[in-house]
């Protein structure tokens, strides 16, 4: 689905990963961790814009920023605040790759922004101003924006951070779901192993320089030595 | 939600219309509205006629197109710098006009050039409209290499102070003469353009609006932030690079002809914001060409009224909206 082969990414001029390779197949769910600064940020951005990033066998280099958009979704760490924006609006968003020069919705748009929004257990909020919404509720509605896009693969930055603990797991689980159900390729950043733990496939685990990609069964141990230490 | 854009849209439409008509009633001779719209649809006295065709209409025109030019260009840069308290002259285009027009009115006297009433005007015009592009097209090629639209933003606040710096150094070895021409276009004025010159002044808002029409879909995007632009496949230069010339079509010609009219960019998005409780470009653009024309009558007609020149008068009906905007989140 999603593959990085033999990658090196700096940073200035500072060397974050060295030679790497990572796999990711469709309806896996996978958290990547490492200690701050590690590199999962600049992992996941190369996932999007590193020319030799390979999407189903082609390369980034040689995609249009349309089919981009139509293939990779991102949730960043950012908090979208805009007055007067609202839920429906804003999710709606991520339908702009499929929409003419206005981003005029038809029907069908319309009908899939419903869907995610109910997907993330939004329904109820779906006309109020995004910016009065708490921290968790916003982050369930950059996920339905994602969602609305209709991607087989969705990137996420620490979507679990600043989350109250029930959050944490409710996103996870939503998350878990999505990949589980609807096939999709989901990887994303987090410090929170314990909410990652129960309902993720595999971890990708960053550390010196290097990414190892485990199934959760052996992955525990390895995220024991490396954060507990 | 549709239907109080709907009404909202009515009522200002009609709004606009009566301050138009309103606009030409008022001046040194006061003509009732009748007898104006009398003479709009070629009726009424011969006097009737020439004071509101031939000095009038220029001037009312004048003032819409100035206000729905200003105020996109407000909309615009708020969104390109994600910053509420962005407009047109951040980017230094009001400084670059500024700079022109005092290189040609204080410099040509220090050289001992004399110029003709009309040559000076035209002179004026031309300045302002080069000094504004040479800083847009300084602003499109930094905003190619700087990727961080926080560090334009302090580039155009700079870039306007140095600017200042060297006029008032001009000012200083000026003549009293060349210094009074430089002092009164810097208060702006919607009545120094003929209709010669409109001819070129609404051609061009025309392009600018538009473009920012072909911006509407990428500004949505911007809403949201580069970075999920991009992700959801916007060109991010190209649709800058858009929206910057649009801006500079649109608030540099009006400087160019009307002289600095400062505090419209930054107020009227605003008030179009509150009004219409929207986010989508789609209402807010029209929304804020309707307020941006209501302002700059209203402010037109105070102007001619009280014989004020227009800068003061719009900077006292919008510092009291700035200042309610950065406290009201308070």
């Amino acid at each position: 689905m999603i593959q990085l082969e033999n990658i090196t990414l700096s940073y200035d001029t500072r060397t974050i990963l060295r030679d790497v390779s990572l796999h990711l197949h469709a309806g896996e769910f996978c958290a990547l961790v490492g200690r701050n600064g590690a590199g999962k940020s600049t992992l996941l951005h190369a996932m999007t814009s590193h020319r030799d990033t390979r999407i189903n066998g082609t390369a980034l280099g040689e995609m249009s920023a349309e089919r981009l958009a139509q293939s990779v979704a991102i949730v960043t760490t950012e908090r979208i605040r805009i007055e007067n924006l609202l839920v429906e609006d804003l999710v709606a968003m991520g339908r702009a790759p499929y929409t003419n020069w206005m981003g005029h919705l038809q029907d069908i748009d319309r009908e899939i922004v419903g869907k995610a929004i109910e997907a993330v257990g939004m329904g109820d909020f779906v006309g109020r101003d995004s910016s009065s919404l708490s921290d968790g509720e916003l982050q369930r509605v950059m996920i339905a924006r994602a969602i609305a896009q209709q991607t087989p693969i969705i990137l996420l930055d620490e979507p679990t951070a600043f989350l109250d603990i029930p959050t944490r797991f409710e996103v996870c689980r939503l998350l878990a779901d999505l990949a589980h159900n609807e096939g999709k390729c989901i990887l994303f950043s987090t410090h929170d192993v314990d909410a990652a733990l129960p309902v993720c496939d595999s971890f990708a685990i960053i550390e010196n320089e290097s990414i190892q990609k485990l199934p959760t069964k052996q992955a525990t141990f390895e995220i024991e030595r490396i954060f507990k230490r | 939600m549709k239907g109080r854009s709907t009404i909202l849209f009515t009522l200002l439409t009609a709004l606009c219309v009566v301050l138009f008509v309103v606009d030409l009633a008022v001046g040194s001779v006061a003509i009732p509205p009748s007898k104006v719209v009398a003479a709009l649809f070629g009726k009424g006295s011969e006097v009737m006629q020439t004071i509101v065709f031939d000095i009038r209409l220029v001037r009312a025109i004048v003032a819409v197109l100035a206000g729905a030019a200003l105020s996109i260009s407000g909309l615009q840069m708020q969104v390109l710098f994600r910053n509420p308290l962005a407009g047109p002259y951040v980017l230094g285009v009001s400084a670059g006009a500024s700079f022109g027009v005092a290189l040609f009115l204080l410099g040509a006297p220090m050289l001992g050039i004399a110029l003709s009433p009309e040559l000076q005007s035209l002179g004026t015009a031309g300045a302002a409209w080069i000094g504004s592009a040479v800083v847009l097209i300084a602003v499109v090629a930094l905003a190619r290499r700087i990727k961080d639209i926080m560090v334009m933003l302090i580039l155009g606040i700079m870039l306007s102070s140095g600017v200042g710096a060297v006029v008032e150094i001009m000012q200083y070895f000026s003549s009293e003469m060349a210094l009074k021409s430089y002092v009164v276009w810097t208060m702006g004025s919607l009545g120094d353009v003929t209709a010669t010159q409109l001819m070129v002044l609404a051609p061009v808002i025309v392009a600018g609006v538009a473009m920012a029409i072909a911006a509407i879909k990428p500004m949505n995007m911007l809403l949201a932030g580069e970075r999920y632009a991009a992700s959801m496949g916007l060109n991010i230069s190209r649709s800058r690079n858009l929206i910057l010339i649009s801006t500079t079509l649109l608030a540099g010609t009006v400087t160019a002809f009307c002289g600095p009219i400062g505090f419209v960019g930054i107020a009227v998005p605003h008030i179009a914001r509150m009004l219409f409780r929207s986010a989508d470009h789609r209402i807010l653009l029209p929304a804020t060409i309707l307020s941006g024309i209501t302002m700059l009558l209203v402010g037109d007609i105070l102007a001619k009224y009280f014989v004020l020149p227009i800068n003061t008068i719009t900077a006292l009906m919008g510092i009291p909206i700035v200042i309610y905007i950065v406290t009201r989140r308070r």
